[in-house]
């Protein structure tokens, strides 16, 4: 249950910090609580502390920085953090069902989500929702936990790695991505070895 | 199959005087069934301006089919005779202060509808058309006679030709093996695909997306042993819609009304001759020496009704009420 | 800054927005969790089955420059638009083709535009130089509040008229038009005219008949015995028309294209003739030449419905007015020689007839309001007017002049046009114009379908003339099936009257209008190229006489720009004059688009708005009569906003701006109206009345007689509605709708000075430039190069839009294309894909070579107006094409010759441009 807490914990912060940056980040990133609590929990989640760059400059800085990284489409530098633009514009709206798919089924609306249902930080926010889950309930933890699962495999890992890869590990971004690249690998990594979920991973080819 | 099972066949006619080669088919076909990644350098429906290549480039001449009555090796088309998707990088120039423009990924220089427009003949005798091209679903499909794992059959019901990717293994003999190259490969899944005619769509009672998408009201389907089907009356009862390519001996099910309308050469003073513009040759090595017959049935029936004389063959082509040509097949789903 | 506050603007949002990022609880900023949910997760191929089943099905339509008016469904589930399909749902007109299915591939692609790379998805504030591509996400508030301080501070420094809002085609999605015209009336600031930038309105069509424009519904084209398609294209243009133009075809009926190359139009006809570019004027006069030679006209429908029997003086070459023959006569009543009689008998239903106060258009696409006019009639009675022979007249101060009929006159023009010498400009022989001129006046009804192909010359407007006598000859005017039919751009709000109530609540006379063409040449500064018409002083004239209007008034430079729904800078003609000269005017300029298309690109303010199926509007065309709307089929995506709620919101903003500043009180001058911007949102909203998408469709259907007793719900539940009045003819049940019946069938006045179908324009600048008659003059050679440039419009894109489309582009040869004759290529050294450099005088571009046989030696072609971003390596179609103005287009003082917001004014041609080619040798980019 520590690693799921842990795993919870990296993956909203990695959720805030993947999120266009607004006030309430900037201040944990200006007093350094933001890169304390990130390598204390990936320490604890994959076994190796992360390591965040502090922002250069001002939050407008920071800001302009995210636009021009990674409000780009498919293609291209493939650094866009939606993950619908890593894929063909014809075939979005499959994705974007079985994401919604995948939130209502735990009860998440997405009413509020202007950032786009793809968006990495609402899918890194679900997997810090299923993982709280996993860590707080006992007995009820098993949808929690294969969800995680098959989210991971359909989705994260398919091309959270590859988009850190094409960013590269400079900058704030860079080490947030590279971070969260680590943690949806040994997340990957570690499911492989589990058995499949009632109706899950194969039970229907 | 028992033997009591009634084999039917599920025919289309085009009408190359109507196709204005909108591409509306392609787009409709492509949405529902190719879109996913792997995918895209394929359609089953495409519209090529002929004479041309075609697509894939120079499909007609891979080989493939039958050569008195005995399967001729064919060749698979190349990545590059389909044409590699072209892909583009808007975003990089649009939001994030790159200057160059966006341009297609691969080096263009082909594309499935690459000669839109061309044609041939030197000005002002140039001519041209659009062939709409789909599988022909056809009698003795080469593609499923090529394929060993059995993944390919034609079902009784209505003469589809369906590949279960299921069985098929990966072989590739269906794509070499079709003269038509509408058997197609996806190298990510190691499977084959092809039109299946929108069998789920059929089964619900609708026509094919591609026909019920057709604005310019080109396309007709339907049973062809249903007599009160347009296909019926256009193929079996006024013999006007006819196969392409007829001699690679799969004996295809889609049929097409030759162009016959359209003007006539121009002699070098620049008055037009009597002459059609279109080579009636080179509508026969389309669609075989029959052709001729039907030219002259189409232009009989149209100078009918230049005389205000009725013509059951034109009122057919024109088919004033969509549904009239769809046969027994629904447009749209009802509510 | 915005970025602290943004989540405050979110409706609702307020409450997450608090959530941590640090701490251990559970911490959610954009999922909402629902905690009374359990979880069932059942495994994830039950998840993508349960998923791809739609449970919602909405209206939709698509909203951009197109005339295609296709109404579709639109299937979504869970807030995700999955596909959409033509609704099928247009009903069939008896014994016609059915009009299903409607649409076309680009359509087919519509949601790529929600779910594709262009998307906008937050405000974005300009970082680096404008067209840079840098920006900054700013909040709602943040951006509207920039814009709202610039707009009071232009409104206050400079005058509220110097401030710009531009948007074209309220047809198409007539509540996202009106929501910025709205905002521009109640502020002050000045609107444009597109129909006539855009080159869509055919001047000679106004000059003649008196209208804005108006044309047959599509399904009409069924009932020609003969269809001329001159310089139009619609099997690539009109895609979901072109049915009836086969079918037609199938049905017995003839087809002539006349276009200079072989278009997929001409491969769909009986017969091609490619008239050398520029000179389908001198054919059109040949074959009036011939059917008046040999009498072929329809005598009886001449004498009643056009002016060629009124009587025109020779020492003067005006008409004969009342005024000339009796003292305190009018200026405006016209004589014919009456053969009954033996005398000149005042001709009914010219302007002098109509009581001034009825004269006023109730609606901007007339020239005058004949419509409401209780005694005008055409009907002749007993009189049989001459139409030929010359008389003579006493004049009220003792003169005996002469007068002949215009017939007269034009026979004596005609007499220089003989079948023989056109074929020697023409290149067609001359006895096949004869024979199509014999053809034309024993069949009917017979119409001419025409477009842009012919209306973006230099001198569209003699040519239009030219092509309205040849149907008046015929009469074929007001005869289903028959008639000068250009459909060219989507110049029909149908329902005028309720979208004017709604985008100009005060009346459009109180609304500043540039005319755009002039607007965008003066202020630019454009070189246009041309020697020896006198052009910049026969424009001063024209505005300081009052007859176009300029905005900012008295010269000075706009400097606040708001461009929406349009990309004015990609399509605006000299391209480079505006980038260099206009752009630095402007202070700020604001777009406001669903994609980062090149006018967003080179804005300091990109706001995102709704895409057409996340919003509520109407939906109109001039092809069909039928009415339809879009609906949200999901709510705006990311932080889109409807155009509507754009506008309130802004209006709030600069409300409270202005409240801050004490500057709410500003006193119009021109209007004589007190703005209270303290009152902005109110008036903006009605009061609330308007606040919503819904409420303004409501509104423009309520406020239009054309639309009399619908409602948004019975479109929504039943489809598209039938109109169930029109413009210029009624409507009538199971037929096709034809414009000009309430002239030729009801027998009331042309909108024309004269009450006729006016061939004679005996303005001073017409006779000056001897323009009086329709006439022949050869494109301009203003540019010194060899090849003529086309630019049509293309079958894989509307305008712009589309363009980008990745399906679209693999279907094409991934970017623009110039196409060119072999022949031509082969001198420039150039093969079938080879890059080329294009340029003239105005600029340059670069681009790919596609060699087409079908394509004249001498003329190029390039589909208009690729975006800037496209590939090309330099340059667009915009790049050498500038802006030119028509002198004849200038006129404002002259009965119907009025100026009136996209009625009349000068054109956007461009086709008398010329380029050379050669094959290109810099260096080529490698692709991504
Ligand atoms: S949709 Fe119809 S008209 Fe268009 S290309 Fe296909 S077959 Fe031809
Ligand atoms: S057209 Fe080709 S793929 Fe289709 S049935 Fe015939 S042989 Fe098979
Ligand atoms: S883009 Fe135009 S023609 Fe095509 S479907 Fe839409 S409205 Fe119709």
């Amino acid at each position: 249950m520590a690693l799921a807490a842990a795993r919870s914990r990296a993956y909203t912060l990695l959720a805030a910090a993947t999120a266009y940056p607004d006030e309430a980040l900037w201040e944990t990133l200006a007093d350094g609580r933001f890169a304390a609590a990130l390598a204390e929990s990936m320490a604890e989640a994959t076994g190796e502390p992360a390591v965040v760059a502090a922002p250069a400059g001002s939050l407008a800085e920071l800001q302009a920085e995210y636009v021009a990284a990674f409000d780009l489409g498919r293609g291209g530098p493939g650094r866009s953090l939606h993950e619908g633009d890593h894929r063909p514009a014809e075939t979005r709206p499959d994705l974007l069902v079985e994401l919604a798919a995948f939130y209502r089924c735990f009860g998440l609306g997405t009413q509020h989500c202007t950032a786009g249902l793809d968006h990495l930080s609402v899918a890194l926010e679900f997997m810090h929702f299923l993982a709280f889950h996993e860590a707080g309930g006992a007995a009820g933890s098993a949808p929690y936990r294969h969800a995680q699962r098959d989210f991971v495999a359909r989705h994260l890992a398919d091309w959270v790695p590859a988009v850190a890869a094409a960013h590269g590990e400079s900058g704030f971004h860079g080490s947030v991505l590279a971070a969260a690249a680590r943690l949806v690998a040994a997340d990957a990594g570690r499911y492989e070895t589990e058995p499949a979920a009632p109706g899950g991973v194969g039970a229907a080819g | 199959m028992t033997s009591s099972t009634r084999h039917r066949q599920m025919a289309f006619v085009i009408d190359l005087n109507k196709c204005i080669g909108c591409q509306g088919c392609t787009i409709a076909c492509k949405r529902l069934w190719t879109t996913a990644p792997g995918l895209e350098a394929a359609y089953w429906m495409n519209v090529e301006t002929v004479p041309g290549r075609g697509y894939p480039r120079d499909w007609a001449g891979r080989g493939g089919g039958f050569d008195k009555g005995r399967p001729k090796p064919g060749r698979e088309p190349t990545p590059e005779e389909y044409g590699i998707p072209f892909e583009f990088d808007y975003s990089a120039r649009l939001f994030s202060g790159k200057r160059d423009r966006g341009r297609p990924r691969a080096a263009a220089d082909w594309a499935p509808n690459w000669e839109e427009d061309q044609g041939a003949g030197a000005y002002p005798n140039t001519y041209f058309f659009y062939l709409p091209r789909m599988c022909n679903h056809c009698d003795r499909p080469a593609c499923a006679e090529a394929c060993e794992a059995g993944a390919i059959r034609k079902r009784p019901e209505d003469g589809l030709v369906l590949l279960d990717p299921d069985r098929c293994d990966g072989s590739r003999a269906c794509v070499a093996a079709c003269p038509y190259a509408k058997t197609f490969f996806d190298a990510a899944k190691a499977k084959a695909h092809k039109c299946h005619g929108c069998f789920p769509r059929l089964e619900a009672g609708l026509a094919p997306a591609c026909v019920a998408q057709c604005t310019g009201r080109a396309m007709h389907v339907g049973f062809l042993d249903d007599g009160a089907a347009s296909v019926h009356k256009l193929v079996r009862q006024w013999g006007v819609a006819l196969p392409l390519m007829d001699g690679f001996g799969t004996g295809p099910n889609v049929f097409y009304i030759p162009p016959f309308i359209g003007p006539a050469v121009e002699g070098p003073d620049g008055t037009a001759g009597a002459a059609a513009r279109i080579p009636d040759n080179y509508l026969a090595s389309l669609f075989g020496p029959d052709v001729r017959t039907a030219l002259r049935v189409l232009r009989a029936e149209r100078r009918k009704r230049g005389r205000g004389e009725p013509s059951e063959l034109m009122d057919l082509l024109i088919g004033r009420d969509a549904r009239a040509l769809l046969g027994h097949l629904q447009p749209h789903p009802s509510r | 800054m915005g970025a602290p506050n943004r989540r405050k603007f979110l409706k609702g949002v307020a409450a997450i927005a608090a959530a941590p990022v640090l701490g251990s609880g559970l911490s959610l900023r954009s999922l909402a969790a629902d905690p009374a949910i359990r979880p069932d997760y059942p495994g994830w191929q039950d998840l993508v089955r349960r998923g791809w089943t739609w449970d919602r099905r909405t209206r939709g339509a698509h909203l951009v420059g197109c005339t295609g008016g296709c109404p579709h469904w639109v299937y979504s589930r869970d807030g995700i638009v999955l596909r959409d399909e033509q609704s099928g749902d247009l009903p069939a007109l008896p014994g016609l083709p059915d009009p299903n299915p409607r649409g076309c591939a680009k359509g087919s692609c519509a949601i790529d535009y929600m779910y594709g790379p262009y998307r906008l998805k937050h405000p974005l504030i300009r970082m680096g130089e404008r067209g840079d591509g840098k920006w900054r996400r700013a909040s709602w508030d943040e951006a509207l509040q920039l814009i709202a301080d610039r707009v009071v501070d232009a409104m206050v420094r400079h005058g509220p008229d110097s401030v710009s809002v531009f948007s074209p085609a309220p047809a198409v999605a007539p509540v996202s038009y009106a929501a910025g015209h709205r905002f521009a009336h109640l502020t002050g600031a000045h609107a444009h005219t597109f129909f006539d930038w855009y080159g869509d309105h055919a001047p000679g069509q106004t000059q003649t008949l008196g209208v804005q424009c108006d044309a047959a519904e599509t399904s009409d084209w069924f009932n020609a015995r003969l269809i001329l398609l001159w310089g139009a294209n619609p099997v690539q243009t009109r895609i979901p028309d072109s049915h009836y133009l086969t079918e037609a075809a199938l049905n017995g009926t003839r087809v002539v294209t006349i276009a200079p190359d072989y278009s997929s139009s001409a491969a769909k006809s009986d017969q091609w003739l490619h008239p050398r570019p520029g000179t389908d004027a001198a054919l059109a006069l040949a074959l009036a030449h011939v059917i008046v030679e040999e009498r072929l006209f329809d005598a009886a429908f001449v004498a009643e419905q056009t002016d060629l029997p009124l009587l025109v003086r020779s020492d003067t070459r005006r008409f004969l007015r009342e005024a000339d023959l009796v003292e305190g006569g009018a200026e405006d009543r016209f004589f014919a020689h009456d053969q009954a009689s033996g005398r000149p008998v005042a001709m009914r239903g010219c302007w002098a007839d109509q009581p001034d106060t009825r004269a006023a258009p109730r609606h901007a696409y007339l020239g005058r309001d004949t419509l409401s006019f209780p005694e005008g009639t055409l009907a002749l009675g007993d009189l049989r007017p001459a139409l030929e022979g010359s008389f003579r007249v006493r004049t009220r101060d003792g003169g005996d002049v002469e007068v002949r009929p215009v017939l007269e006159l034009l026979r004596r023009t005609l007499a220089d046009h003989s079948p023989r010498k056109a074929a020697r400009i023409t290149g067609i022989p001359a006895a096949t114009i004869t024979a199509l001129a014999r053809e034309l006046a024993a069949t009917r009804p017979a119409t001419i379908i025409t477009g842009a192909g012919i209306n973006h010359w230099f001198h569209s407007d003699v040519l239009f003339r030219a092509l309205h006598l040849l149907m008046a000859l015929t009469g074929n005017v007001g005869r289903h099936g028959g008639g000068v039919n250009h459909y060219v751009g989507q110049w029909k709000p149908v329902p005028s009257a309720g979208i004017n109530a709604l985008a100009f609540p005060r009346g459009v006379s109180r609304q500043r209008f540039c005319q755009t063409t002039i607007w965008t040449y003066l202020h630019a500064e454009a070189r246009d190229g041309i020697e020896g018409m006198d052009i910049p002083r026969r424009l001063r004239d024209s505005l300081t006489s009052g007859q176009m209007p300029l905005y900012p008034r008295g010269g000075r430079s706009p400097k606040v720009f708001i461009c929406y729904r349009g990309n004015y800078l990609n399509q605006t003609k000299s391209q480079g004059d505006v980038l260099r000269t206009l752009w630095p005017k402007l202070d700020l300029v604001v777009n406001i688009n669903i994609r980062m298309d090149t006018t967003a690109l080179y804005s300091d303010v990109v706001l995102p708005s709704a895409h057409w199926y996340e919003k509520t509007d109407l939906n109109f065309t001039e092809e069909h009569t039928w009415i339809h709307m879009t609906e949200p089929a999901i709510p705006p995506m990311y932080e889109a906003r409807s155009d509507w709620r754009i506008f309130v919101d802004l209006a709030a903003k600069v409300e409270e701006t202005a409240r801050r500043r004490g500057v709410t009180t500003l006193h119009d001058d021109e209007f004589g109206w007190h703005r209270d911007l303290g009152r902005l949102h109110a008036e903006m909203t009605a009061d609330g009345r308007l606040a919503r998408d819904e409420d303004a469709a409501q509104f423009i259907l309520d406020n239009a007689p054309e639309t009399k007793g619908m409602t948004l719900d019975a479109i929504r539940r039943k489809g598209p509605q039938r109109v169930v009045s029109n413009w210029t003819s009624p409507m009538e049940e199971g037929v096709p709708y034809t414009p000009f019946r309430h002239f030729t069938h009801g027998r009331k006045p042309w909108p024309t000075l004269t009450g006729r179908q006016q061939f004679y324009i005996d303005h001073s600048l017409f006779l000056e430039l001897s323009q009086e008659l329709p006439a022949y003059r050869p494109p301009l050679d203003s540019d010194q190069f060899p090849l003529r440039f086309n630019t049509p419009h293309s079958r894989h894109a509307v305008h712009s839009t589309f363009k980008d489309n990745d399906l679209m582009l693999r279907l094409q040869r991934g970017g623009p294309v110039l196409e060119m004759a072999p022949a031509d290529g082969r001198q420039r050294g150039l093969a079938d894909n080879d890059w080329a450099e294009l340029w003239n005088d105005h600029g340059r571009l670069i681009c790919r070579v596609k060699l087409r046989p079908g394509e004249p030696a001498g003329r190029v072609t390039m589909h208009h107006a690729p975006e800037l971003y496209q590939d090309l390596i330099q340059g667009g179609s915009q790049s050498v094409c500038p802006i030119r103005i028509t002198p004849t287009h200038l006129v404002g003082d002259y009965g119907h010759l009025v100026f009136r917001p996209n009625y009349y004014g000068p054109g956007g041609s461009q086709r008398d441009v010329r380029v050379e080619v050669r094959r290109y040798t810099g260096p080529v980019p490698a692709g991504l």
